[in-house]
C-alpha cells in the first residue's frame, strides 16, 4: 500500500473525527481550521476524488436540502481499508517522530 | 433575508456545474452553495459573494491540473492503441506513413525553394526605396522592355528629380566572359568583375570588412573586392593597399574588402571597379558614356522615403523626349520606367537581361504541385483509413459502449493521423538532411538547413505535417466515429455499398494528378529536348571557342594561318560574341529609301569575321559572305539575315548602299535566319559587319576525330602567341546547354515530382487493392471451388481499378492540355502538343496501376480455396 500524502492523511483523519458530520462543507471548514489557512474545494475534491477512486473513502448516504438546489449533500466514511491506511500512518508517524520533543529544533540562544 | 438563494451567482454556478459533473460529484456544487447561503446570512451579500468567487477562482487551478493529468491518462491509451494499430497492421501503415513521409519530404523540399526564391533582395535595408531603371523600346509594331539605361541617365534623374537621392550605375564585364587578373604568381579568370558607381555601396546593403565605402572607389584605378577574392589572391595577408593586375594593362589598388554577396541577391559582382574604367577596358562602349541613347548600363536609384512613386514615374517616363527635345504622348515609344528591386528576381519575365532570376510563375507551379502530391497522400491515408474501417469498428463500439462521446472518438482519430503524420515528419526531415546537396546540384541553388537560422522554415515544415494530419483524418474521424455500437457489436459492419463512391472519387481524384504530372513531365521533357535539337540555322557540334586577347588579338591573322596549318582544325573564324547570344547591342541601320530621320530603327548587330558563315555551317540565301579575297575597309560591307531583308521590304537588298551605326557601306548578302539568342526569342532583323576591332572570340571547327590532340594544338599555338596567359577553351554545344539550364533543371524537378506523385498514389493503390482482396477472401474461395478460372478471378478484383484510372485519364487530359500550352506559350519555338504524349502517359500510368493491383488480385486468386473456407 503506498503511503499516504499529507492532504490524503488530513482529510481521512478529519472525515474520522467528524464521524456523522462529515460533508463537503464540514470537512472542509474543520481543515481550514486545523491549518489556520483557507483550504479550497478543488484541493478538497479533487483529493477526495483519489480517496474515493482507492476506497479509502466511500459515499455513506446523501441527503437533499433546499437552499442546496438539487444539489445533494454526500456524507463520507471511512472504508475498513481507510481506517487501516490511517492507522499505518499513525504508526509511522510515531516511529518517525519517536523521542524527538518539538523543543529539540529551538535554536540555542547561546 | 430571504431571496439571497436565488440571488448567488449564476456563471459561477455554471462553472461548478461542469466541473461537478465531470467528477460526478453533484455535492461539489451543493457544498458551495450551502457555504455562500449561510454566509450571506450571517456576513452580508457582498462578503459571501466575493468568498464565493475567490474560493472558485482559487479552486479552478486544482481541477485544470486535475483534469490534465486524468487526460494525459487517457492519451496514454490512445498513444498505446494508435502504436498497437501500427504494428498490428504492418503493411497498411507502412504504405500510410510511407506514402506520408515522401509527399511531406516533396514538400518540404519545394517550401525551401519558394522561401529560397522569395529572399531575393531582401537583405537590402534601401529595399522599400531601390529602383532600377528599364527601357521600354520599340520592337516591330509592340514595345519590349531590357534592362539597361543609357550612361547618362543615373546621373541626369539624381540631378533633375527630386525624388531620387541617389543613383548609380553598374556593368559586369562585357563582351568577354572572363577577365584575367593577377597577383604575382597567382592569375585567374574572373567572371563577376564589375564597374561601378561608388554609390552602389550608399544603395544597396553591401557591408565592408575593412576599407571604407564611402572613399574606397574614389581613386579612378582602386578596386574593391569581395572576401573570398581577397582570400584567394592574398590568403591571411591584409589586401588593402595591395596591387592587382588586370588583363596584364592595369594596375589596380584594393582599397576594400565587402563581406561576399549573398547568392540571393540579382547583383553579383566579386570585385569592382570605377565606373570610369569602361573607356579603358571596353573601348568601343567608352565612347558613348556621356549619351543619353544607347543603353548598356544598369542604373539604379534610391528614391525618398515617401515620394510619391506614380508622380516619379511620370517623371522618368519622359526623359528621353526631354533629350531628344520631342514632345512626349503616353505612345511615345522610347522610355524609362522604374522597376522595383524586391520585383526584380521574380517579375522580370521577358526583359533582355543576363542575369540568371527566377520566375513567380514557376513558384506557383512548383508550389501547387507540391500541394498535390501531398493531397495523394492524404487520400492514400483517407482511403485505407476507412477502408480498414470495419477492423477498426468493434474497438469504436466497445469504446461507445463504455462511455467515449462521439467527440472524443474524433479527437482519437484526429490524433492518430496527426501521430502518423509527425512520424512521418521525421522521416521527412532525414530524407530531407541526408538528401539536401542532391537537391541543391538539381535545382542549381546553395540552399544549407540549420535549426538555429531557420526556425522559422522548422515550424512552417511543423505547421505542414499538422495541416496534413487534420485533413488526411478528417474523414476517417468523422466516418469512423459514426459508427452504431449496436450494430458493430451485432456484427453487421462490413464494407458499406454505399461509401465506395467516395473512396472511389479519392482514386479518381490520385490518378488524375498522377496523369496530369506524367503528361506535363514529357511534354517539358520534349521541350526541352526540342531546343536541345532543334536546328538552329548552324551547326554548334565540334566548334571550340577561345578568348581573343592580347597578342592573339594583335596577331589573330597569323594565329589563323597557324591553326589552320593542322588537318583536324577545319575552320576558324572571329566573332564579337558567343553564339548563344551573339548580339554587341541596337545598331541604327539605315539604307538607300529608307533615310535617317524618317523613323528610328533598330537592328541587331554582331560583328564577324571572314569564314564565319563557312566555319558555322550557315547557309547563304543571296549574295556572298565577307572574303578576304576582296579586301575592304572595316563594316564596309554588311550581310543581313532573312529577317531584316523582310523587314526592309525591298525586292533585292544585295547591292544596296546601307549605313551602319552611321558608317557607309553595301549589302554583300543574305545568310539565312539563324538562331543568335536563346529558343525563347523569335528570330529578330540582324546586321553583321565585319570590324576586327570589335572581335573577342575565336571560333574553330575541328574535326570530330582526336579531339584531344586536336586540342592540344591549339594550346600549343595559343601559347607560342601569349605566353603569359593560362589557355582555356570552351565547346560551344556546353554553352547551349548552360542556356537552357532552367528549362532543364525545371524538367528534372519535374521529373522527380512525378515519380513521387506516381509512387504514393500507388502505394495507395496496393493498399487497397491488399484491403479488397482480403476483405473478399472467401468470396474468391467460394468462387473457385464453383469453378472459376484465374483469369476471370484476376479480372474480379481488377476491373474495379481499371475502370477508375481510365476515368482519370479522362479526366486528366484536357487540363494537362491546357496548362502545357499555357507553358509554351513561353518559348517562340515550341515543340507541339501530341496526342500520343497524352495517351503514353495515360497508358503508363494504367499499366503502373495494373501491375500494382494485380500483384494482389493474382496472389488472391491463386490462393487454395481451402485456406479461405476452412474455418467456415
Amino acid at each position: 500500500m503506498k503511503d499516504l500524502t499529507k492532504t490524503e492523511e488530513i482529510i481521512l483523519l478529519t472525515i474520522w473525527r467528524l464521524k456523522d458530520e462529515a460533508y463537503g462543507v464540514k470537512i472542509r471548514r474543520h481543515i481550514s481550521e486545523l491549518i489556520g489557512k483557507d483550504f479550497t474545494y478543488g484541493n478538497l475534491y479533487s483529493a477526495l476524488n483519489q480517496l474515493t477512486k482507492k476506497k479509502y473513502v466511500a459515499k455513506h448516504r446523501e441527503e437533499s436540502l433546499p437552499a442546496r438546489r438539487g444539489w445533494k449533500r454526500m456524507y463520507y466514511t471511512l472504508s475498513p481499508l481507510g481506517l487501516k491506511a490511517l492507522k499505518e500512518s499513525c504508526e509511522m508517524n510515531e516511529k518517525i517522530w519517536k523521542g524527538i520533543s518539538k523543543y529539540a529544533f529551538e535554536l540555542s540562544d547561546k | 433575508m430571504k431571496g439571497f438563494a436565488l440571488k448567488s451567482p449564476k456563471l459561477g454556478g455554471w462553472l461548478i456545474g461542469i466541473i461537478a459533473r465531470y467528477y460526478s460529484m453533484s455535492s461539489l456544487a451543493g457544498d458551495f452553495l450551502e457555504e455562500f447561503e449561510e454566509m450571506a446570512q450571517a456576513r452580508g451579500f457582498l462578503r459571501a459573494w466575493l468568498w464565493y468567487w475567490r474560493h472558485l477562482l482559487k479552486s479552478i487551478p486544482v481541477f485544470l491540473v486535475d483534469f490534465i493529468f486524468w487526460r494525459f491518462v487517457m492519451f496514454r491509451n490512445y498513444l498505446k492503441i494508435s502504436i498497437r494499430n501500427i504494428t498490428k497492421n504492418k503493411i497498411h501503415s507502412a504504405i500510410n506513413i510511407l506514402g506520408l513521409t515522401v509527399g511531406l519530404a516533396c514538400c518540404l523540399f519545394i517550401l525551401l525553394w519558394v522561401q529560397d526564391e522569395l529572399s531575393y533582395d531582401r537583405f537590402n535595408k534601401n529595399l522599400d526605396n531601390l529602383y532600377r531603371v528599364i527601357l521600354e523600346y520599340p520592337k516591330g509594331s509592340q514595345t519590349a522592355f531590357t534592362s539597361y539605361a543609357a550612361p547618362a541617365a543615373a546621373e541626369w534623374l539624381k540631378n533633375n528629380i527630386p525624388e531620387v537621392v541617389e543613383s548609380a550605375r553598374f556593368r559586369i564585364v562585357a563582351n568577354r566572359p572572363q577577365i584575367l587578373v593577377k597577383h604575382g604568381e597567382k592569375q585567374y579568370f574572373e567572371e563577376r568583375f564589375g564597374f561601378g558607381d561608388a554609390e552602389l555601396f550608399d544603395l544597396f546593403t553591401f557591408p565592408f570588412l575593412s576599407g571604407d565605402p564611402k572613399t574606397a572607389l574614389s581613386n579612378p584605378n582602386s578596386i574593391v573586392l569581395s572576401e573570398d577574392m581577397a582570400r584567394k589572391y592574398f590568403g591571411q595577408e591584409d589586401p588593402i593597399g595591395k596591387v592587382l593586375n588586370v588583363e596584364n594593362q592595369f594596375d589596380f589598388i584594393v582599397t576594400g574588402v565587402m563581406k561576399n554577396i549573398p547568392n540571393n541577391s540579382h547583383l553579383l559582382f566579386d570585385s569592382l571597379v570605377p565606373f570610369e574604367n569602361i573607356e579603358s577596358f571596353m573601348p568601343e562602349y567608352g565612347k558613348f558614356l556621356h549619351r543619353h541613347n544607347l543603353h548598356f548600363f544598369r542604373t539604379y536609384v534610391l528614391v525618398h522615403e515617401g515620394a510619391s512613386i506614380p508622380e516619379l514615374k511620370e517623371k522618368v517616363l519622359k526623359y528621353i523626349a526631354i533629350q531628344f527635345k520631342e514632345e512626349y504622348t503616353p505612345d511615345y515609344k522610347w522610355r524609362h520606367h522604374l522597376q522595383p528591386v524586391k520585383d526584380i528576381h521574380l517579375h522580370t519575365r521577358g526583359m533582355k537581361d543576363l542575369m540568371k532570376r527566377g520566375d513567380i510563375r514557376y513558384i506557383y507551379i512548383f508550389s501547387f504541385t507540391g500541394i498535390l502530391v501531398l493531397l495523394i497522400a492524404c487520400i492514400n491515408f483517407m482511403n485505407l483509413s476507412t477502408a480498414s474501417s470495419c477492423k477498426r469498428a468493434k474497438e469504436v463500439g466497445m469504446r461507445k459502449v463504455v462511455g467515449a462521446h462521439r467527440l472524443n472518438l474524433i479527437g482519437q482519430f484526429f490524433g492518430e493521423a496527426v501521430f502518423s503524420s509527425l512520424l512521418a515528419l521525421i522521416m521527412a526531415l532525414i530524407i530531407v538532411f541526408a538528401s539536401l546537396p542532391a537537391f541543391n546540384s538539381l535545382t542549381g541553388k546553395q540552399i544549407a538547413l540549420d535549426i538555429s537560422n531557420h526556425k522559422l522554415t522548422f515550424i512552417g515544415f511543423l505547421l505542414i505535417a499538422l495541416v496534413t494530419g487534420f485533413l488526411s483524418g478528417s474523414y476517417p474521424a468523422v466516418y469512423l466515429s459514426s459508427i452504431k455500437p449496436v450494430k458493430v457489436l451485432k456484427g453487421a459492419v462490413g464494407l458499406e455499398k454505399g461509401k465506395g463512391f467516395l473512396r472511389k472519387t479519392m482514386v479518381v481524384t490520385q490518378f488524375v494528378i498522377a496523369i496530369g504530372l506524367i503528361a506535363c513531365t514529357m511534354i517539358i521533357y520534349n521541350q526541352y529536348n526540342y531546343m536541345q535539337n532543334m536546328n538552329l540555322g548552324f551547326d554548334k557540334e565540334h566548334i571550340v571557342y577561345i578568348k581573343l586577347d592580347g597578342s592573339l588579338k594583335e596577331k589573330y591573322q597569323a594565329v589563323k594561318n597557324e591553326l589552320l596549318q593542322d588537318a583536324h582544325i577545319v575552320n576558324v573564324a572571329a566573332s564579337s560574341r558567343i553564339l548563344t547570344n551573339a548580339i554587341d547591342w541596337g545598331g541604327d541601320f539605315y539604307w538607300e529609301g529608307k533615310e535617317e530621320k524618317e523613323e528610328r530603327l533598330s537592328f541587331s548587330y554582331s560583328t564577324v569575321g571572314y569564314d564565319f558563315i563557312e566555319t558555322f555551317k550557315m547557309e547563304m540565301v543571296q549574295g556572298r559572305s565577307f572574303s578576304k579575297d576582296i579586301p575592304r575597309k572595316p563594316n564596309e560591307e554588311i550581310i543581313i539575315n532573312e529577317a531584316a531583308a523582310r523587314f526592309m521590304n525591298v525586292e533585292s537588298p544585295v547591292g544596296l548602299a546601307a549605313n551602319v551605326n552611321n558608317v557607309k557601306g553595301t549589302i554583300i548578302g543574305v545568310v539565312k535566319n539563324y538562331n543568335f539568342q536563346s529558343l525563347h526569342n523569335e528570330i529578330r532583323p540582324l546586321v553583321l559587319t565585319n570590324d576586327p576591332e570589335n572581335f573577342q572570340f575565336m571560333n574553330i571547327r575541328i574535326h570530330p576525330d582526336n579531339i584531344h590532340d586536336t586540342i592540344r594544338h591549339i594550346e600549343k599555338v595559343c601559347r607560342t602567341f601569349e605566353p603569359g596567359v593560362p589557355f582555356e577553351y570552351h565547346f560551344l554545344d556546353e554553352a547551349f546547354e548552360i542556356l537552357y539550364k532552367s528549362e532543364e533543371q525545371m524538367s528534372r524537378l519535374f521529373n522527380c515530382l512525378t515519380v513521387f506523385a506516381i509512387f504514393i498514389a500507388c502505394l495507395g493503390l496496393f493498399g487497397l487493392s491488399l484491403f479488397i482482396a482480403e476483405s473478399r477472401f472467401r468470396e474468391i474461395g467460394i468462387r473457385k471451388v464453383l469453378g472459376a478460372s484465374v483469369p476471370s478471378l484476376i479480372e474480379l478484383v481488377s476491373r474495379e481499378f481499371v475502370v477508375l484510372v481510365i476515368l482519370a485519364n479522362i479526366i486528366a487530359w484536357p487540363v494537362a492540355y491546357y496548362a502545357m500550352n499555357r507553358w509554351l506559350q513561353n518559348f517562340a519555338f515550341r515543340t507541339s502538343l501530341s496526342a500520343g504524349t497524352f495517351l503514353l502517359s495515360g497508358f503508363l500510368a494504367f499499366i503502373i496501376s495494373f501491375i500494382t493491383v494485380s500483384f494482389q488480385s493474382i496472389k488472391a486468386a491463386t490462393a487454395n480455396p481451402v485456406d479461405s473456407l476452412r474455418y467456415e
